[in-house]
C-alpha cells in the first residue's frame, strides 16, 4: 500500500468516529505530512482534542495534552537537580513539551504570553535552553473568542499568530451525521470506538519527501506572488505593519487606488506564502497529482490566510475572515482578468521571452508603454519595474560577456555589436566602456587635479592634431571641476566616482596610443 | 393558457413598455457567467434583462428557488402578471435593502417580469450594469456560490516566472 493510500485510510478511519469532519481531518493529516503547525479553532464539543488524539493513535505516536493550568517552566526544560546537587553543575534537561512525540497544546489562548513566546521558540528554532527539540509534531487547540469562553487572552501580537501556519475552524456536525453519532454513543457509550494504527510516523516522513517533489507550475507561482503582494503592499508606505490601521485608513481615503485589495486588508506575506504553497502541494499530492493547480492554492488559502489578515475598513473576527477569503480571491481574479484582457501579461511575457532568447533583446519601448499602462495599479507597476530591471540586467550581462570575448578594433564595432540589443543609449554607452576599457581602446587612471590638467592638455592636443574642434581648455577645466565627462568623435570620457578613477575609451587603437603618449 | 398572435404582439416585453431592439451578450460578473440582453424600448429607454430560461447555471437555479420561497409574499396581481416586484422580494428578504440602499430613497433596483430579471434605466438610479453587478454580488454571497477561473485562464502567467 502506498503512503498516500495509507493516509487516505487513516482519514477514513478517523472519519468513522468523527462525523462530518472529512475536510478538517484531511487538512489535519496533511499539516502533519507537510510539517506545518496547525490550530484547530472551534467551540467546545467539536472534537478538536479527539481529532488530535485519534490522529496520534492511528499513527502510533505518543501524545501529551497540555492545558494552560498545568503549564510551567519545568514542562519545557529544567535544571537536573541530581546533577546540580552532586556536581554543582547546571545540567538542563528536556521537559515533556520538548520530548513527547506529539504535543497537543490545549486552550492555547489561555496560555500566558511568556509561555506562548517559549512555545514559538520551540516551533521555529526547534531548540531551547541549548537542547534540541525531540517532539515530532505539535497541535494547537482553542475555543473562539467569545464571552462563553472567559479567561482567554486574545493574541494581539500578529507575529505570534503568523507563526501558526494553518488555522482550521471546526464546527459541530449537521443533522444526518449527528444521527450516526447517536448510534455510536448508543453502541460504545462514553468510550471512544477503538481505532487501529494504519500508518506510521516513518510513512509521514516518506509522504513529506513525496510532497516535496510535487511541482509548482509558473502560473501558480506568479499568481500567488501577485495575490500576496496585492494584500500586503501599499503604494504610499513601505510596510503596512509599521503604521496603525487608523492612519492607514486615512491614507487610503485619499489614495486613487483605494478600490484595490490593498485598501481592504494588510498581510505579512512570507509565512502566508510558505504555508500556502506547502499545503497546496500536500493537497495536490493527496489528490494523486504531481503538480499544483489553482484549486489547491484556493483551498490552502482558506486555512493559511484568514488568521493573517488585518481588515482595514472594519474589524472582522477570524470566522468572518474565513468566510471572506473566497471573496478576496474572487476580487483579485477579477482584477487579474481585466489585466489579462488588456494584454498586460502577454506583453510582459514577450519582454521576458525576448530577454531570454539568443541573442537577447531588451524590449525598451514595450516596457515603456506597459509602464504607462499600469501607472495607476501599483502592484503591476512594481511587477513591470522588477521585470524591466531583471530583463535589462540579463541583456546587459549577455552583451558584456559576449563583448569581452570578441576582439573589437574600434568603438564603432562595439556599437554595431550592441545595436541589436534594444538597450537604451545610456546602457549602450555603459557597455561600450565596460567592453572597451580592458582592451587597447581603453585607458584608466586615478583622478587627481594634476591628472585632470594633464588630461585637458592631452585631449586638446589630440583634437588639434586631428583637426577637430572642441571647447577651449578653460571651459573644459571648469566643467571637469564638477565632473569629468566628455564626448567627441575621437573619444568618450567618464568618471567612476566610487573608485575615483577616470575612464577613457577611444574610437580606435591609434587614438588611444596617441592619448596615452600625451598623458605621460 | 394560450395567446393569439395579436395578444403576444401587444404584450409588453418589460413591465409597461415594449422593446424596440435587443442585443445578446455573454458576460462574466464575479465569476458568474450570464447571458444578458441589452435592450432599447420604443420609448427610447434602455436597460438589461436576464432570461431565467437562457441562464441555467447553479446561480440561476438557486435564484429560482429563492423566487419560489418569495412566492407566499407575492400579491395576487403580481402573480397574475407573472411578476415579482422589488418590494415583494425585499419583503421576503430584508437583506436586499442593504445591497440596494438607494431604493429607500426611491431609486430602482430590479424586478422579475415574464421570467426575466429586469434592470431598467432610471435617471436617479445607478446604471443597469452597476445594479446587475450588485445583484450578482448579493445573491452569489447569499447562495454561498464559489467561483474560480478555469485552470487555463491564467496560462499566460507561465511565461512570467523569472528566477
Amino acid at each position: 500500500m502506498s503512503v498516500r493510500e495509507k493516509m487516505k485510510r487513516q482519514i477514513e478511519e478517523i472519519s468513522k468516529t468523527l462525523y462530518d469532519m472529512e475536510e478538517v481531518i484531511e487538512i489535519y493529516c496533511l499539516s502533519k505530512a507537510t510539517d506545518l503547525t496547525i490550530m484547530l479553532l472551534g467551540p467546545h464539543a467539536t472534537a478538536k482534542s479527539s481529532l488530535a488524539r485519534m490522529w496520534s493513535k492511528t499513527c502510533g505516536l505518543e501524545y501529551r495534552i497540555v492545558t494552560a493550568s498545568e503549564v510551567d517552566e519545568s514542562l519545557i526544560a529544567y535544571i537536573d537537580p541530581a546533577v546540580f546537587r552532586e556536581k554543582n553543575v547546571v545540567q538542563m534537561r528536556r521537559g515533556e513539551l520538548m520530548e513527547k512525540d506529539h504535543i497537543i497544546i490545549d486552550e492555547f489562548f489561555m496560555w500566558l504570553g511568556k509561555y506562548r513566546a517559549k512555545l514559538h521558540q520551540l516551533l521555529e528554532e526547534r531548540t531551547y535552553a541549548g537542547l534540541d527539540v525531540l517532539t515530532k509534531t505539535w497541535t494547537f487547540l482553542s475555543n473562539p473568542f467569545s464571552e462563553y469562553y472567559p479567561g482567554q487572552i486574545e493574541e494581539i501580537n500578529w507575529a505570534t499568530i503568523d507563526r501558526i501556519d494553518i488555522f482550521v475552524p471546526v464546527f459541530q456536525a449537521k443533522i444526518l451525521p449527528s444521527q450516526t453519532m447517536v448510534r455510536k454513543f448508543s453502541e460504545f457509550g462514553r468510550k471512544e470506538k477503538p481505532l487501529e494504527q494504519v500508518i506510521t510516523w516513518d510513512d509521514y516522513l516518506k509522504a513529506r519527501e513525496e510532497i516535496r517533489k510535487v511541482e509548482v507550475p509558473s502560473r501558480i507561482n506568479v499568481w500567488l506572488s501577485l495575490f500576496a503582494h496585492s494584500l500586503s503592499s501599499c503604494k504610499l508606505v513601505k510596510d503596512k505593519f509599521s503604521m496603525d490601521p487608523a492612519k492607514l485608513r486615512k491614507l487610503c481615503s485619499g489614495c486613487n487606488e483605494n478600490n484595490h485589495l490593498c485598501a481592504k486588508v494588510s498581510l505579512s506575506k512570507p509565512r502566508y506564502l510558505r504555508a500556502t504553497i506547502i499545503l497546496a502541494k500536500g493537497l495536490a499530492w493527496l489528490d494523486g497529482r504531481d503538480y499544483v493547480q489553482f484549486q489547491d492554492i484556493y483551498k490552502a488559502s482558506k486555512y493559511t490566510l484568514p488568521h493573517r489578515i488585518v481588515w482595514l475598513e472594519d474589524e472582522k473576527t477570524y470566522h468572518e475572515s474565513f468566510e471572506e477569503v473566497n471573496e478576496l480571491i474572487q476580487s483579485f481574479n477579477e482584477e487579474m482578468l481585466v489585466w489579462k484582457n488588456r494584454g498586460l501579461f502577454n506583453s510582459l511575457g514577450k519582454v521576458i521571452k525576448s530577454s531570454q532568447k539568443e541573442p537577447p533583446y531588451f524590449e525598451e519601448e514595450l516596457l515603456a508603454s506597459l509602464a504607462a499602462d499600469v501607472s495607476e495599479i501599483h502592484v503591476l507597476k512594481s511587477f513591470v519595474q522588477e521585470i524591466h530591471d531583471i530583463a535589462r540586467t540579463r541583456v546587459k550581462d549577455y552583451y558584456l560577456r559576449e563583448g569581452k570575448e570578441k576582439k573589437f578594433r574600434s568603438i564603432q564595432q562595439i556599437k554595431n555589436f550592441l545595436s541589436s540589443s534594444g538597450l537604451s543609449t545610456f546602457d549602450v554607452d555603459d557597455l561600450v566602456f565596460k567592453i572597451a576599457l580592458p582592451t587597447s581602446l581603453g585607458i584608466i587612471f586615478t583622478k587627481s587635479s594634476d591628472n585632470v590638467n594633464k588630461l585637458i592638455d592631452a585631449i586638446a592636443d589630440l583634437h588639434r592634431h586631428r583637426k577637430k574642434t572642441i571647447d577651449p581648455k578653460l571651459a573644459l577645466s571648469r566643467r571637469f571641476e564638477e565632473k569629468v565627462i566628455f564626448e567627441s568623435d575621437l573619444l568618450k570620457i567618464r568618471e567612476n566616482e566610487r573608485k575615483r578613477k577616470i575612464e577613457i575609451v577611444c574610437a580606435h587603437k591609434e587614438i588611444a596610443e596617441e592619448l596615452r603618449e600625451g598623458l605621460k | 393558457m394560450t395567446f393569439t398572435p395579436d395578444a403576444l404582439k401587444t404584450y409588453p416585453d418589460i413591465w409597461g413598455d415594449k422593446i424596440a431592439s435587443e442585443k445578446e451578450e455573454d458576460i462574466i460578473i464575479k465569476g458568474i457567467e450570464i447571458r444578458i440582453k441589452k435592450y432599447k424600448t420604443v420609448t427610447k429607454l434602455s436597460g438589461i434583462r436576464v432570461s431565467l430560461d437562457d441562464n441555467k447555471s447553479l446561480f440561476f437555479q438557486k435564484l429560482r428557488e429563492e423566487l419560489m420561497q418569495a412566492d407566499s409574499f407575492r400579491p395576487p396581481e403580481e402573480k397574475a402578471m407573472n411578476q415579482y416586484s422589488y418590494n415583494t422580494l425585499s419583503e421576503a428578504d430584508p437583506g436586499l435593502d442593504k445591497a440596494f440602499p438607494g431604493t429607500i430613497k426611491g431609486e430602482s433596483a430590479f424586478y422579475i417580469y415574464n421570467d426575466h430579471v429586469i434592470f431598467h434605466e432610471e435617471s436617479i438610479s445607478p446604471s443597469p450594469m452597476e445594479r446587475l453587478t450588485t445583484f450578482v454580488e448579493y445573491y452569489k454571497k447569499k447562495f454561498g456560490i464559489k467561483t474560480y477561473p478555469r485552470e487555463e485562464t491564467f496560462e499566460e502567467l507561465d511565461e512570467l516566472e523569472i528566477l
